[in-house]
């Protein structure tokens, strides 16, 4: 692993500063997407006979893949692997005139499973009976401004497409991630060549340890999807529910953020800013989100009340890392699966207003 | 399963059964048709992750897991590349004593092979399973959300690891889960490819306290 080239503080921008040369609110009509993109399919296929090493080639897949998953049918069923724990799960996606529709269910143990639309996403806790709804965010194209080479993407990471094997029947390419620094995590990642689907993935650390890992036994390219399979199995009844929709949908507020962060890995840029209730929070929660356009941390400034629990210090699921601290009588949360050392160097950093 | 057989496993985990008992031991949980259910679900998994099994469109290894899975989930040491052993560190959430003796199988398998110096180590660190109560006997049905549990983390027993948030506080844990439903909102594009919610949906909320 190389040594951090961004170990100096890049700087203290205000939030409100970094946000004017962000992505801008998705305006393209679908006409001027839809080229993009055709231009983005035409390269990935062009290159598909041959497992080029050039980062391009690796974006262009990587784009397709974000694409297809949020644009084809599929029904499969895969094997998750987080930290110790193993799962089966199945998911089913539809996409058609009136939008997206996911569902996302555990096949062992009690069936939790997260449903999400355009407009909220549901979890499910059947063990605890609980639910609670999420606003969803619109998922616009283009979606991702990181992929795009400007962006100096292969700055952070290194990039190469080998021939994959078969997985759930299907020929893949395995596009490999590999950061330049500590402060992110690599991928490997199996891509079904007909579709650009991801079929197997594998988060590595830095040993070289596989953080989390998936992979599809089985898909299947429907041409409908029926309401009912994308319906909850259980209506909620009788569940405690959290609702966190109130708002409108990924509403930016209006008033730049008077916090800052002192320091983010190199690449890191200010994406999204959002205020909203969470869970059972006194106040809106602030949520600001930085990207390097893969990796992500998002940053929680909460106003606790007074029996609220912080959180002082790490706390770990998986390969999500979360490191929280008191800052000017605010709670302070980073959370994202990037390295802990990541989470907490962010979060050491913040400034209050 | 009777209270001998499991105190043979047990120690046969240890390394500390005589080779007569462990015979005779090793012999029963081979006859069990019930153990050689769970030993080959045990494989399966463990193939489908190693990469060993690709299975066709159509076949029927998907619903073969299902089924096998659908009592309880398999709880797994970590793997990492430079050493792509798999522990024998079989832990269920459930049905103790039988993943127990698959556990001590998977030992067992381990031995017969002719150990390394880690799956040494995988032998003696291996917990007397068998004993391990699987879950808190008090299991509140307060409305909080899928709480916390010591993390990372193993039951005073011993036994259980889980997905869930390290820290003891139930308010952290709610607090954290709530957040990591709004950051998965927020991936970047190619993220979204890559499922952010199965960490929710994989989360286990049954440790709550």
């Amino acid at each position: 692993m190389t040594p951090p080239a961004s170990a100096e503080p890049a700087g203290q921008e205000p939030f409100a500063a970094v946000l004017e040369c962000g992505p801008t609110r998705a305006t393209s009509t679908s006409k001027v997407w839809k080229s993009v993109l055709g231009g983005v399919l035409c390269a990935a296929c062009t290159n598909a006979s041959v497992a080029g090493n050039a980062a391009s080639d690796a974006q262009a897949r990587l784009e397709r893949m974000a694409h297809a998953a949020q644009t084809l049918n599929y029904d499969g069923t895969f094997v998750y692997r987080n930290g110790t724990t193993i799962e089966t799960m199945r998911i089913i996606h539809r996409a058609n005139e009136e939008g997206e529709r996911e569902r996302l269910v555990a096949m062992s143990g009690a069936a939790r499973e997260v449903v999400r639309d355009g407009e909220r996403v549901t979890c499910i806790y059947p063990d605890n009976r609980s639910v609670v709804v999420a606003k969803s965010r619109p998922r616009t194209f283009p979606h991702s401004r990181l992929l795009q080479s400007g962006n100096g993407f292969e700055r952070y990471y290194a990039l190469s497409v080998h021939e994959g094997e078969r997985i759930a029947g299907r020929q893949t390419e395995l596009v490999e991630v590999q950061p330049k620094d500590r402060f992110r995590y690599g991928h490997r990642l199996w891509l079904d060549r007909d579709t650009g689907l991801l079929l197997r993935s594998e988060l590595i650390g830095e040993q070289e340890e596989i953080i989390e890992q998936l992979v599809y036994t089985n898909i299947e390219l429907p041409a409908t999807i029926s309401d009912e399979l994308l319906e909850p199995a259980t209506s909620g009844a009788g569940y405690t529910w959290y609702r966190d929709e109130q708002g409108a949908p990924g509403a930016e507020p209006d008033a730049p953020s008077s916090w800052r962060t002192g320091w983010l890995p190199d690449g890191f840029e200010l994406r999204n800013r959002a205020k909203n209730p969470i869970m059972k929070s006194r106040t809106p929660v602030e949520h600001l989100v930085f990207s390097d356009g893969l990796a992500s941390v998002s940053v929680f400034i909460e106003q606790l009340d007074t029996a609220g629990k912080p959180l002082d210090g790490l706390s770990s699921m998986g390969a999500v890392n979360a490191f929280g601290s008191m800052v000017n009588g605010y709670q302070v949360t980073v959370v994202g699966e990037v390295p802990a050392a990541t989470v907490e160097r962010v979060a050491g950093a913040i400034k209050g207003p | 399963m009777n209270d001998k057989l499991k105190e043979h496993m047990s120690a046969l985990v240890d390394g500390e059964l005589e080779i007569e008992s462990a015979s005779e031991t090793i012999d029963v949980l081979i006859e069990s048709d019930t153990l050689k259910t769970h030993w080959s679900r045990y494989h399966l998994v463990r193939d489908v992750l190693r990469h060993k099994v690709y299975p066709d469109a159509g076949d029927t290894l998907s619903a073969r897991l299902q089924s096998r899975l659908a009592d309880e989930p398999l709880h797994f040491e970590p793997r990492s590349r430079s050493a792509p052993r798999w522990r024998a560190m079989l832990k269920p959430v459930a049905g103790v004593a039988l993943a127990a003796s698959v556990a001590t199988l998977a030992v067992i398998a381990v031995r017969t092979s002719g150990p390394a110096p880690g799956e040494v180590e995988s032998v003696t660190a291996a917990p007397r399973v068998a004993s391990v109560d699987p879950l808190p006997a008090n299991r509140l049905s307060s409305a909080a959300l899928p709480a916390a549990h010591p993390a990372g983390a193993e039951t005073p027993a011993g036994g259980i690891r889980r997905l869930q948030w390290s820290t003891s506080q139930p308010d952290v844990a709610n607090r954290l889960n709530g957040y990591l439903v709004n950051h998965s909102e927020y991936q970047s594009g190619a993220m979204k490819g890559m499922h952010p919610y199965a960490r929710i949906v994989g989360y286990d909320s049954t440790g709550q306290r």
